[in-house]
């Protein structure tokens, strides 16, 4: 089908203003929050599934690539139509058709954002994945990648706080999977969650709310050996206690925030937040101080409910490094088995050396998480490629270690060479599976699964 | 062959994409989220332009789209200030020979035969009495190049002011102040406007200026040796000192303001001063339906995301049933009045003319 065909087929499904072809307005769409870049050759913004099931019949039976969009907040290239073809952007879908608070469910279009979402829900609940802390990403894109955030510690993933997802596959059918209540889809929803638009669009979702934290504290601790952070997790478990969020700096980023370094030498900065019923918190709070008091800190304050938003700021300190450089960053999201996890900040402090750039390295030592961000001058290409290659490296010592890489981002473009190498298994069932659902590789191609295995 | 200066384009790599900017920008979300219509995609847009893109007309109009409401500057997590790299593309482009579109293309030879941005001296003596000349007050009130598209704000504005304050006006020879030159990117011409406006503002004993909007407020505020206010502040003072006092509205009316979106005092003193009117309910308008200071400017380039911005507004005002919108800023209320044109049931006024009614 010329592509002439094509724009007056789509403009007959969700009317003219809807698809956009002009250049300046491609280009808005061939870039996300990564540094992968694809023009599309045309934009199509519908305002409901069954606007989708059309266009996806027509991509279908015309071999035309599709990639869904959201906000556009991916950092590995999630929503960027690196082979062309038609761009789904879902933000016109953002009716939140249903909010059931004596149950903690919302039903919402994929188009709606976290903070619209938030901002409809009475002062006592709240949707707790949030990837970017400005509630910007959008419910689809979030269920998509299958993000985290650092409340994830404890209120999961994603696809821990979804239960029924709608979704257009490939040969533009749509598939209502799961219930109000848990059910026997669980497996199918799974299976969609964190595909990375590779099987389908999702256009509908009902996700599980949670009750604001009756009471908070935090513990804003500098310790000596990162060993200590795993440490800490490990005995807060054996006692019974849930730690909510637990992030940390490790040693690269405190040299560049000038954080200074006391006698004693500091390998991270962290703060570890209880949320919970007070009588919880009465009990956890002792147990905690006691046992990262014993692992000899080198500075622990004990943080009451309202000063605590005032210091995640001291441990999410990437962009406050970008702008004081002036400069920006490439990163990469891994989870590993707690006891590697000493071991792989000390490679990212080695690739940093190495390769002579700037790193900040992020941890969630209750979650096995590390996001690594490499730092370069913008204009500087010789600085941008050896960031590349220090992403690389690291992606390879997470192989190497048996971690696994693209937790809480998605594997998008830019890890999808890394992820076959470290999990070829896991690639191999999902090429399987994705045959069997988009024979035409039609959907978002070249995300998750390397083109060239398909 | 580069059309932006490498400065320019290395403060623009800075940007992370992440997006922060787009979800505050009053045009985006009233445009239903369309990503070329957010600060995002005006930051990446020079670098594509300068490795694929060829510069386009579409380009040029797509410059004049942001109206630098600076919402964007402040979410920013690096930091960069998102506005004045827009402007900054605006006379890059300029610089490189480019002509904005529509009447912004007409201003610099305004400038020169008539010492206006736009309008018509002719036109701009018209709000007057053609024997009209200032007193010896020391307040004056400045009508600004608007006074010539919309001489019943002008009108308003100054017959209210005179009703509470000794206020002179310098009349059909003033100058123009150069806000909206300099808001196009035309930034010698603007510049060598401001200083002619500051000399013939020096050539009357001048302690304070009242001025009708607030781009031109903005802008001569860079004269540092001036006291300089907005209509909307000079009124707030009467009210408050008891100077001025309003009827009751016969009818029960229900209005929304419409601001700038960082007129923060501004807006809240309009509130103050017209729920003084008993009768009226002000009803609370989304966030989102506000201007930045750049929206007439935006409009005379013939931009479309303003016209779709007030196109929503008037949409939402006769959803919520409103009698009137009032328009907290000169400016605002001329794109209203001419978008509205007779196809809206929603009265339009801005704060002098809809306060002239209840004295």
């Amino acid at each position: 089908m010329k592509e002439g065909e094509l724009i007056e087929l789509l403009s007959g499904i969700v009317g003219a203003e809807n698809v956009l072809t002009d250049e300046i307005e491609l280009a808005s769409y061939s870039f996300d929050a990564s540094n992968i870049r694809g023009l599309p050759n045309v934009v199509v913004r519908p305002s409901n599934n069954e606007e989708i099931i059309e266009i996806m019949k027509i991509a279908s039976e015309t071999g035309t690539p599709v990639t869904p969009r959201g906000s556009g907040t991916s950092i590995v290239g999630g929503s960027v139509p690196i082979k062309g073809g038609v761009v789904v952007d879902l933000l016109r879908m953002n009716k939140i058709i249903e909010v059931d608070e004596d149950n903690l469910l919302a039903t919402v279009e994929a188009g709606v954002t976290v903070s619209e979402l938030n901002r409809v829900l009475k002062d006592n609940l709240f949707y707790p994945i949030d990837p970017e802390i400005k509630g910007i990403s959008t419910i689809g894109g979030i269920l998509a990648e299958d993000s985290a955030c650092p409340l994830s510690t404890d209120y999961g993933t994603a696809r821990d706080n979804v239960l029924e997802i709608e979704v257009v596959l490939p040969n533009g059918k749509i598939a209502h999977l799961g219930t109000k209540a848990p059910s026997k889809q669980r497996h199918l929803i799974d299976f969609i969650i964190g595909s990375e638009g590779t099987l389908g669009i999702i256009t509908k979702a009902t996700v599980k709310l949670s009750p604001k934290p009756e009471a908070r504290y935090g513990f804003f601790i500098k310790m000596s050996d990162s060993s200590d952070a795993i440490s800490i997790v490990q005995e807060a478990e054996k006692k019974g206690i849930r730690i909510s969020a637990f992030q940390a700096i490790y040693r690269d980023a405190l040299k560049e925030i000038g954080e200074e370094v006391s006698a004693d030498y500091i390998d991270f900065v962290g703060l570890i937040e209880l949320r919970g019923d007070p009588l919880w918190l009465s009990s956890w709070v002792p147990k905690l101080r006691e046992i990262i008091s014993e692992l000899d800190p080198v500075e622990i304050e004990e943080i009451e409910e309202e000063g605590i938003e005032g210091y995640w700021s001291k441990v999410s300190v990437v962009h406050d490094v970008m702008k004081t450089k002036g400069m920006t960053g490439l990163s990469i999201s891994f989870t590993i088995h707690k006891d590697k996890m000493r071991d792989l900040l000390q490679r990212i402090d080695q690739a940093s050396m190495r390769l002579n750039l700037p790193s900040i390295t992020t941890f969630h030592p209750a979650l096995g998480w590390i996001i690594a961000t490499f730092l370069f001058g913008p204009e500087e290409k010789k600085e941008s490629e050896r960031a590349e290659k220090a992403i690389s490296f690291v992606g390879e010592e997470v192989s190497r270690l048996g971690g696994s890489i693209g937790f809480g981002t998605g594997i998008g473009v830019s890890m999808a060479d890394q992820y076959f190498k470290s999990s070829p298994d896991a690639v191999r069932l999902l090429v399987m599976l994705k045959r069997a659902l988009d024979p035409k590789n039609i959907m978002n191609p070249g995300k998750l699964i390397p083109s060239r295995e398909i | 062959m580069s059309v932006f200066p490498e400065s320019l384009l290395k403060s623009l790599d800075l940007c992370i994409k992440c997006g922060a900017c787009n979800h505050v920008c009053p045009i985006f979300i009233s445009q239903e989220k369309k990503e070329f219509l957010g600060p995002r995609a005006y930051l990446q847009i020079p670098r594509l332009i300068e490795e694929e893109l060829e510069m386009s007309v579409d380009f040029i109009e797509y410059a004049y789209e942001c109206t630098m409401c600076g919402l964007c500057d402040n979410v920013c997590p690096v930091g960069i200030q998102i506005s004045k790299l827009i402007l900054a593309v605006r006379e890059a482009l300029i610089d490189q020979g480019y002509v904005p579109p529509r009447q912004v293309a007409s201003m610099p030879t305004k400038l020169s035969e008539e010492g206006l941005a736009f309008g018509s001296r002719e036109l701009k003596a018209k709000w007057l009495p053609p024997d009209y000349q200032p007193g010896k007050g020391d307040t004056f009130f400045f009508s600004t190049c608007l006074s010539s598209e919309i001489p019943e704000s002008t009108t308003a504005a100054f017959h209210l002011l005179r009703r509470f304050m000794e206020i002179e006006t310098i009349g059909r020879e003033e100058l123009c102040c150069g806000a909206f030159l300099r808001l196009a990117g035309y930034k010698y011409l603007s510049e060598g406007a401001l200083e002619e406006c500051g000399n013939q503002l020096s050539s009357h004993t001048i302690r304070k200026l009242v001025v009708l909007s607030r781009p031109c407020l903005d802008y001569i505020k860079k004269l540092s040796d001036l006291n300089v206010i907005h209509v909307i502040e000079a009124i707030g003072e009467a009210v408050e000192s008891g100077k001025l006092r309003f009827a009751n509205s016969k009818k029960e009316l229900s209005l929304g303001m419409i601001g700038y979106c960082d007129s923060y005092d501004l807006n809240y003193m309009a509130e103050d001063i017209l729920s003084q009117i008993g009768g009226i309910k002000i009803i609370d308008m989304p966030s989102w339906a506000s201007c930045g200071v750049g929206s007439l400017l935006s409009f005379k380039a013939g931009a479309k995301g303003i016209r779709g911005h007030f196109l929503k507004i008037f949409q939402l005002a006769k959803e919520m049933r409103l009698n009137s919108l009032v328009f907290l800023d000169s400016s605002l209320y001329l794109i209203g009045r001419e978008i509205s044109k007779g196809k809206t049931k929603v009265r339009i006024y801005d704060v002098p003319q809809f306060l002239l009614r209840f004295l």
